[in-house]
This record gives C-alpha cells, sequence and structure tokens, in this order.
C-alpha cells in the first residue's frame, strides 16, 4: 500500500473517531434530556414512586450523569452498549441480529436496483427519445413516488394473497426476501435508472465513444465497455448513499412484513426510551455512514485513474 | 442491442421469476396465532406488565390455581383449594404429586418457594410486585433486608404454607395470574439470563420450542403433562403488523388473528361473520378528575362535567357498537358491579357550572399519549362537550412525557384504559383510588373514608364484601364524581373455519382445548 494512501485511511480513521465521540455525546444528552422516565415507561401503571425508584437504583439509572456517560463512553469502545431495559438481552446481540436481518435484506435491495436501475437507465439512455425510454421514465417517476410501505402492501396483496406465489410476511425462505427487497429496492431502482440515463447520455456523447464506432466496435461493446465505464462514478457515489440508507433500516417496510431488523430495534427503542438501544443503534448508524464515505472515496480511487492523480499530486 | 433487450427483461425479472412455485403446507394440527404483539420480548413473565408476554409465556408455565372465565377459582398444580386460617392471614397449600416440568424434573415445594424468593428479589428486578406484596416478609426483601421470603415456610416436598402480613381478600385471585405462574427451580438458576429468552421451562401443556423476540413463541404438545393434554400438536404465536395478519390469515396461512376495533368493520360483514368472534372484556375505558386541578376541585363541576359525555353517541357514531357504555367503574362479570343509569344533558351541565359559579363555562386540559387508542375517544368528547360549554384540550404527548405526567399528578383529565389482573373490585378501585396510588393516575384523590372502605374491602369476605364494594362504588362514581366511567371494550378475533375450543379468558386466549378439524 503507497504512502499516501495509508496516510489517507489513517487520516480518514482519526476523524472516524472524532465524529463517533461526538456522537456518543449528543446521544447521551438528548436521551437524558427528553422527558420520559425508562422505568416509569416500563412499569407503565403498575407500580409506586417507591418500586420505580428501586428498578431505577438497580438499573444504574440513579448515578451521576457525567458516571453515567463515562460508562457508556468507556464501554462502547469494546462494542458492549450494556443491555436492553425492555428485552433484556446485550444491545450488541441485538444489533448483531437486527444487522443480520437488515443486511441480507440490503443485499437483495442492492441487487434490485442495480439490476433494475442500471439496466433501465442504460436502455432509456440507449433509445432516448423513443416510447421505450418515455417508458421507463414514467415508471422511474411513479416508482421514485411511491411510499415503500405503500408498494409493499399492494405488492403483499398481489403475490401474496391474490397470487399466492410469494410469502406474505416473515424471511423464512430465499422466496421471502423479494417482496422486501423489491418493496425498499424500488425507489432507489428508479433513482439509479434516472441517474443511470443522465451519466449515458452524457457518455454517449463524448469523443471517446465517436472514436470507438469510428474503429468499428460493436454498439454493446460501445454503451458497456466504453460509455458505461465513465458514466459509472456518479452512480458509485448514489449506491454508496444508497447503502448508508439501507443499513439503517427501515422501520414501515420491516414492519409491514414482519421483520426484526435495525429500524424496528432503533424505533422501538426511541418509543420505549430504551436508552441502550437508541445509543447502541446510533452509534451503529454512524459508524455505518463514516465506514461507507471511506470506502466510497478508496474506490474512487480505484476505479478512476484521474483522482488516484490528484490525490497523489 | 435490440437483441439485448428481451435479454434484459429476461435479467430484471429473472428475480423474481424464479420462485414462483408452490407454497409450503403445514402440518395437520398447527395452531397458528398473530397479532402485533409490541412487548412480546420475552417471556419471563416477572420482567414484563403487558398481556403480551402473559399471552405467549401461559400455554407453557402455570401458577398454582386456575381462574376460569366466570371467575371461579380451580386447583392447578394443588391437590385442592388451600386452607386459610380464621383470620385470613396464613395459607396452607399441597401440591399435586406427579406434577412434571418440561425438563423431566417434578414440581416440589422447593421449586414454588425458589419462585416466591425470585418474585421478590431485588436481582429479578420483577416488575409485578405489586401483585403480592402483601405477603409478610415481602417488603423486607425488596428493599435487599432480606434474602428469603419470611411468609414462605416449606413443610415437606409437597406441603407448603403462605403467611400475609394483613388479611387481603383476593389473594387466591392473585395466585392464579400469569406472573405467579411457578418456575423450576434448577432450570431456572442453570439458565440464568437466559430465562425466558432462549429457555423457559414450565408444567404448561405445551413446551417451548423456539423463541425469537418481537417475532414467534413456537411451543410444541408437552407428553409428559398432568392434566388432559393438549390437541394440537404445535402452537404459533407470531407477532405481525395488523394488516399483514389479516393477509396471512385471509389467504389460509394463520387460523386466529385479533383484530383491531379500528379495522373489524370490513370483517362484519357475511362473508366473515361467522368466524368472527366479540369478546366483551372485563374492562373499563374511564375519564378521571384530577380534583387538584381547579375548577374539578369542585364536586359540583365534576358532576356538571359528567352530564356532558353522550356515551351512547360515543359508541353508536365513532367506536361503531365495539364496546358497552357504562357509568360503573367495575365491569361485568366482576362482583360489585351495577347497571347505574347515566345522562346526556347539555342544559343541565350549564346549570350546574353557573350554580359552582361558571357561568361561561369552563376549559379542561386532557393529556393523551399518542399510542393510546383512547386520545381519539378524547377528540370525540372534546367534540360533545362544546355544546355544554365546557371546552376540552386535548394535548397529544409522547409515551414517555404522558406517563411522567400522569405519575406526578399533573394531568386534569387522565383517561383510564384498564383491563383486569384479577377478576375483584379490588383491582378496579383499589389502585386508583387509595391515597397511596392515586396520584400515579393524577385523580389525586386521597380521601379517609375511601382509604377505609378499601381496607374493610381487603379484609372482608363473601357479601359483607360485594356490599362494601357496591357503596365504595356508588361513593366514588355517583356523589364524589372523581371519575366518569365511559365503557367496557371488546376484543374482536377471526377464527378459521375447523377451529375450536379456544378460550376466551378476558384479554388473554387459551389454546390448551384448541380442537383443529379441517
Amino acid at each position: 500500500m503507497d504512502f499516501l494512501l495509508l496516510k489517507f485511511i489513517l487520516n480518514r480513521l482519526w476523524q472516524a473517531v472524532v465524529v463517533l465521540v461526538g456522537v456518543t455525546l449528543i446521544v447521551f444528552v438528548m436521551v437524558n434530556v427528553a422527558p420520559g422516565d425508562p422505568v416509569a415507561v416500563m412499569m407503565e401503571k403498575k407500580a409506586d414512586a417507591a418500586t420505580i425508584e428501586r428498578i431505577r437504583q438497580q438499573m444504574g439509572l440513579n448515578d451521576p450523569l457525567y458516571v453515567q456517560y463515562w460508562t457508556f463512553l468507556k464501554n462502547s469502545f469494546s462494542g458492549d452498549f450494556g443491555n436492553s431495559y425492555f428485552q433484556k438481552l446485550p444491545v450488541r446481540a441485538l444489533l448483531a441480529r437486527g444487522f443480520a436481518v437488515t443486511g441480507s435484506i440490503a443485499v437483495g435491495v442492492l441487487l434490485f436496483s442495480i439490476a433494475v436501475g442500471i439496466l433501465m437507465g442504460i436502455l432509456a439512455a440507449v433509445f432516448r427519445g423513443r416510447s421505450a425510454d418515455r417508458l421507463i421514465m414514467l415508471v422511474s417517476t411513479l416508482g421514485m413516488a411511491l411510499p415503500s410501505f405503500w408498494l409493499a402492501i399492494i405488492l403483499q396483496l398481489v403475490f401474496g394473497l391474490w397470487l399466492k406465489v410469494l410469502p406474505i410476511s416473515g424471511l423464512k425462505s430465499f422466496k421471502a426476501y423479494i417482496l422486501p427487497s423489491v418493496a425498499l429496492g424500488m425507489i432507489y431502482a428508479a433513482s439509479l435508472a434516472r441517474l443511470t440515463r443522465t451519466n449515458m447520455l452524457d457518455a454517449l456523447n463524448q469523443d471517446y465513444v465517436r472514436t470507438a464506432r469510428s474503429k468499428g466496435a460493436g454498439e454493446t461493446a460501445v454503451v458497456v465497455v466504453h460509455a458505461f465505464r465513465n458514466a459509472a462514478i456518479p452512480i458509485l457515489t448514489y449506491l454508496g448513499t444508497l447503502m448508508k440508507s439501507i443499513l439503517g433500516g427501515s422501520v414501515l417496510v420491516e414492519t409491514v412484513f414482519a421483520i426484526n431488523g435495525l429500524g424496528r430495534l432503533l424505533v422501538d427503542g426511541i418509543m420505549k426510551r430504551d436508552i441502550p438501544v437508541i445509543q447502541g443503534c446510533t452509534i451503529y448508524i454512524a459508524a455505518v455512514f463514516v465506514l461507507m464515505n471511506l470506502v466510497i472515496d478508496l474506490v474512487y480511487g480505484l476505479i478512476d485513474p484521474r483522482i488516484r492523480a490528484a490525490k497523489e499530486s | 442491442m435490440k437483441r439485448a433487450i428481451p435479454f434484459a427483461f429476461l435479467l430484471v425479472f429473472a428475480f423474481v421469476s424464479a420462485t414462483f412455485a408452490a407454497t409450503d403446507s403445514d402440518g395437520p394440527k398447527v395452531f397458528r396465532y398473530a397479532y402485533h404483539f409490541a412487548d412480546l420480548e420475552l417471556l419471563d413473565v416477572h420482567k414484563h406488565t403487558t398481556t403480551d408476554v402473559m399471552q405467549a409465556a401461559n400455554p407453557i408455565g402455570e401458577a398454582l390455581v386456575r381462574i376460569d372465565s366466570k371467575g371461579v377459582i380451580h386447583p392447578l398444580l394443588l391437590e385442592a383449594l388451600p386452607e386459610m386460617s380464621a383470620d385470613g392471614t396464613l395459607f396452607t397449600f399441597k401440591l399435586k404429586k406427579g406434577v412434571k416440568f418440561h425438563d423431566g424434573t417434578e414440581l416440589r415445594a422447593s421449586d414454588v418457594e425458589f419462585t416466591f424468593n425470585r418474585i421478590f428479589d431485588p436481582k429479578t428486578q420483577n416488575l409485578n410486585t405489586w401483585l403480592c406484596d402483601m405477603i409478610k416478609g415481602a417488603p423486607e426483601m425488596l428493599e435487599g433486608k432480606a434474602q428469603t421470603l419470611e411468609g414462605f415456610k416449606v413443610i415437606d416436598d409437597y406441603t407448603f404454607t403462605i403467611e400475609l402480613g394483613e388479611p387481603y381478600a383476593p389473594f387466591l385471585a392473585v395466585l392464579g395470574c400469569e406472573q405467579m405462574m411457578i418456575y423450576p427451580k434448577k432450570a431456572c438458576e442453570e439458565a440464568g439470563s437466559n430465562w425466558g429468552l432462549t429457555t423457559f421451562v414450565g408444567t404448561g401443556p405445551f413446551e417451548l420450542a423456539e423463541f425469537s423476540g418481537k417475532e414467534v413463541m413456537h411451543a410444541k404438545r408437552f407428553e409428559g403433562y398432568h392434566g388432559e393434554p393438549a390437541k394440537i400438536d404445535e402452537l404459533f404465536i407470531y407477532v405481525m403488523d395488523q394488516s399483514t395478519a389479516l393477509m396471512e390469515y385471509e389467504a389460509g396461512n394463520l387460523d386466529m388473528v385479533r383484530v383491531d376495533n379500528d379495522v373489524v368493520a370490513p370483517y362484519k360483514t357475511e362473508e366473515f361473520a361467522k368466524n368472527l368472534v366479540r369478546v366483551d372484556l372485563m374492562g373499563i375505558i374511564a375519564m378521571n378528575m384530577n380534583v387538584n386541578m381547579p375548577p374539578l376541585d369542585n364536586v359540583k363541576v365534576r358532576e356538571a362535567v359528567s352530564y356532558a359525555i353522550d356515551r351512547q353517541g360515543l359508541l353508536r357514531s365513532f367506536l361503531d357498537g365495539n364496546g358497552t357504555a357504562t357509568n360503573c367503574m367495575i365491569p361485568p362479570g366482576i362482583a360489585a358491579h351495577v347497571d347505574r343509569p347515566y345522562e346526556y344533558n347539555p342544559e343541565k351541565v350549564k346549570s350546574l357550572l353557573a350554580e359552582a359559579g361558571y357561568p361561561d363555562g369552563i376549559t379542561l386540559e386532557a393529556y393523551v399519549s399518542e399510542t393510546q387508542e383512547v386520545a381519539k375517544v378524547a377528540v370525540v368528547l372534546q367534540e360533545q362537550f362544546k355544546a355544554s360549554n365546557v371546552t376540552l384540550n386535548v394535548n397529544r404527548v409522547d409515551q414517555g412525557t404522558y406517563v411522567d405526567m400522569r405519575r406526578a399528578g399533573q394531568v386534569q383529565v387522565p383517561f383510564l384504559t384498564w383491563f383486569k389482573d384479577i377478576s375483584d373490585p379490588d383491582n378496579f378501585t383499589y389502585t386508583f383510588y387509595h391515597s397511596t396510588s392515586s396520584q400515579l393516575f393524577s385523580s389525586n384523590w386521597k380521601d379517609a373514608k375511601t382509604d377505609e372502605m378499601l381496607a374493610r374491602g381487603r379484609a372482608s369476605m363473601g357479601a359483607e364484601r360485594e356490599k362494601i364494594y357496591l357503596e365504595l362504588e356508588k361513593y366514588l362514581v355517583d356523589e364524589q364524581r372523581i371519575v366518569a366511567p365511559l365503557y367496557n371494550p371488546v376484543f374482536y378475533y377471526l377464527v378459521a373455519d375447523g377451529v375450536s375450543g379456544v378460550i376466551y379468558d378476558n384479554s388473554l386466549l387459551r389454546f390448551y382445548e384448541v380442537e383443529i378439524s379441517k
């Protein structure tokens, strides 16, 4: 690994640590200034003040805030966010379980978005101004406008209830991944199709494409090898953004499909004042954003010699 | 390139088309039930207060006694109901012999002792100690001053006694609650923090096969059950969003689903009516009035407000008949319930308010949690009150804020939603109106006469006891007007053809007699 790249990575990692510590502080302050005692929520109507006080003491909620924050910060660096107040499991285990679910759906969403989005974008660019282009752009506009949870319910109705070809809920089989992936991926596929079309149109008008054609290269080779490769940089940026969003989970789609992903974990945690869960999830999401940005920056350099050269100079 | 188009579409839809195959089929004796059990996070009944957990735990664990849907108490893990001393404080229990836990060990008095000690051990962080903290020595254990429960004595392997600090008439009913199910000492200790998550062992007709919080509880018939074995082989309780559960039911993938009242209308039609079951619950939806916050400190104003409620209008126009209007805090089916008449009379409201010194009407502030179903009811009352010159401002806040405010006694008009824990009038009166607990529900009612009657009610038995609660309920609702009961709620369930034997025990379902004959 060359020195400049190593320096770049170390620098970004250091920035990541600063960002994450900042996130822990902001999250800690916010969950502690927000009204709502988690123990009172936990016990709802069924306990007197003395019982609540006793449980608070046992859970360490009566310790001074700076002690609580220091404990939280210290433990966070070893990935220990404590136990969920309600689920009684380590937050680390809940995050791992949620990540396994959300991550597996993210793969499906990514495959669907790339396959549909890029393919449709290329086709729209190639057939610019024709019926195929107009149809694809219409569908992509609809895809961007449809709320994921609504689409999810429609997909459940059509493919699960009426046609009975795909499971309505759960993630018990490969087939069960299809509807959540399509529901979540539609908006990304639609955006990707439009983005790909724009960049492809730009690339197809470049001199090197004309040169390739004049040299007798086949149309498929011109589109895929010459035009698409150069149109891929903005698409890659978008894919990075897409991954960041997907890995944060989607509470609505997860609820509709009865999936225990990260979105539901975080929102349930917020609703119930489950402080360890809120803190764990927030740090996880912040870490995903920081990491994905780093990966995108590194991949840029790998696929685009101009960016690599700029960094070296 | 044109040749690439069909190929491209083929690629795009390969993702979907490869999967179009027949769906799996279930075994013949598998019962699948679903609802959006938001709190089904674990199975340990000591660590949660909600019905969601009790529902999933009750096929597996059992308490010492069972209370049937009519409120009659039967011995379950006992040879007979316990003998009670003359002063009503000492109970002697004899365990049924040969009762096996799912791990093969036999139920002994030491398991019951372990369970009761665990209930009060501060390390357990039990949220339900309030149910039975009248047992002698319970306060000392909770405060960490004692290691074991003074009031619990093991006589031999099958005999034990429980002594109460003071007489408590509903004690046997308390012992029938899910929160009092008996845990096996060995299995529970070995499981440690995994108890109720990956391990959960009881004496019930089903043994746990798999549990995934907020997802599924899967249990199988326990062949060594001490009573009549379950008729089904497997039981699944799924956590599902309401619309998803209804779709799964309609697709034939569920045998039973609970239907929320606000989406039940389409299922009252001919197509589904034969499968729709309505359960009238021992519960109450009511509007408390905070006597510390003027003008509700004036009994005449409280009386006026109670006449501003159009219960029939609420039930007919908004709730679509999904409930039963009431003017009694104690629900039907529980001792001391009365069918007290109620009246909607805006003119009487205005007149009473004028007498109380508010000729131009009053303004009240209600706070509701955004997650409460009763929040919508509050908005309906807001409209109804306008005709009586009563302005009801409905403030929606998040659950945490609402609970904080209500417990601090700072909500002027708090709404109560309460389903019985035990079939006893004490559960609907002491809980809200004893001076030690009234602030938690924002009525702030602190009254020596009420406390005295509640204490007498706890210490009395039979007809005398019922008389006390009749008098008390009348005093609270009809004379002091600290609460305006609104309606008794109902639940709806869709049950598939061929399914029978589900026992509707108020808000809980019991599955041990379920039969499937498809």
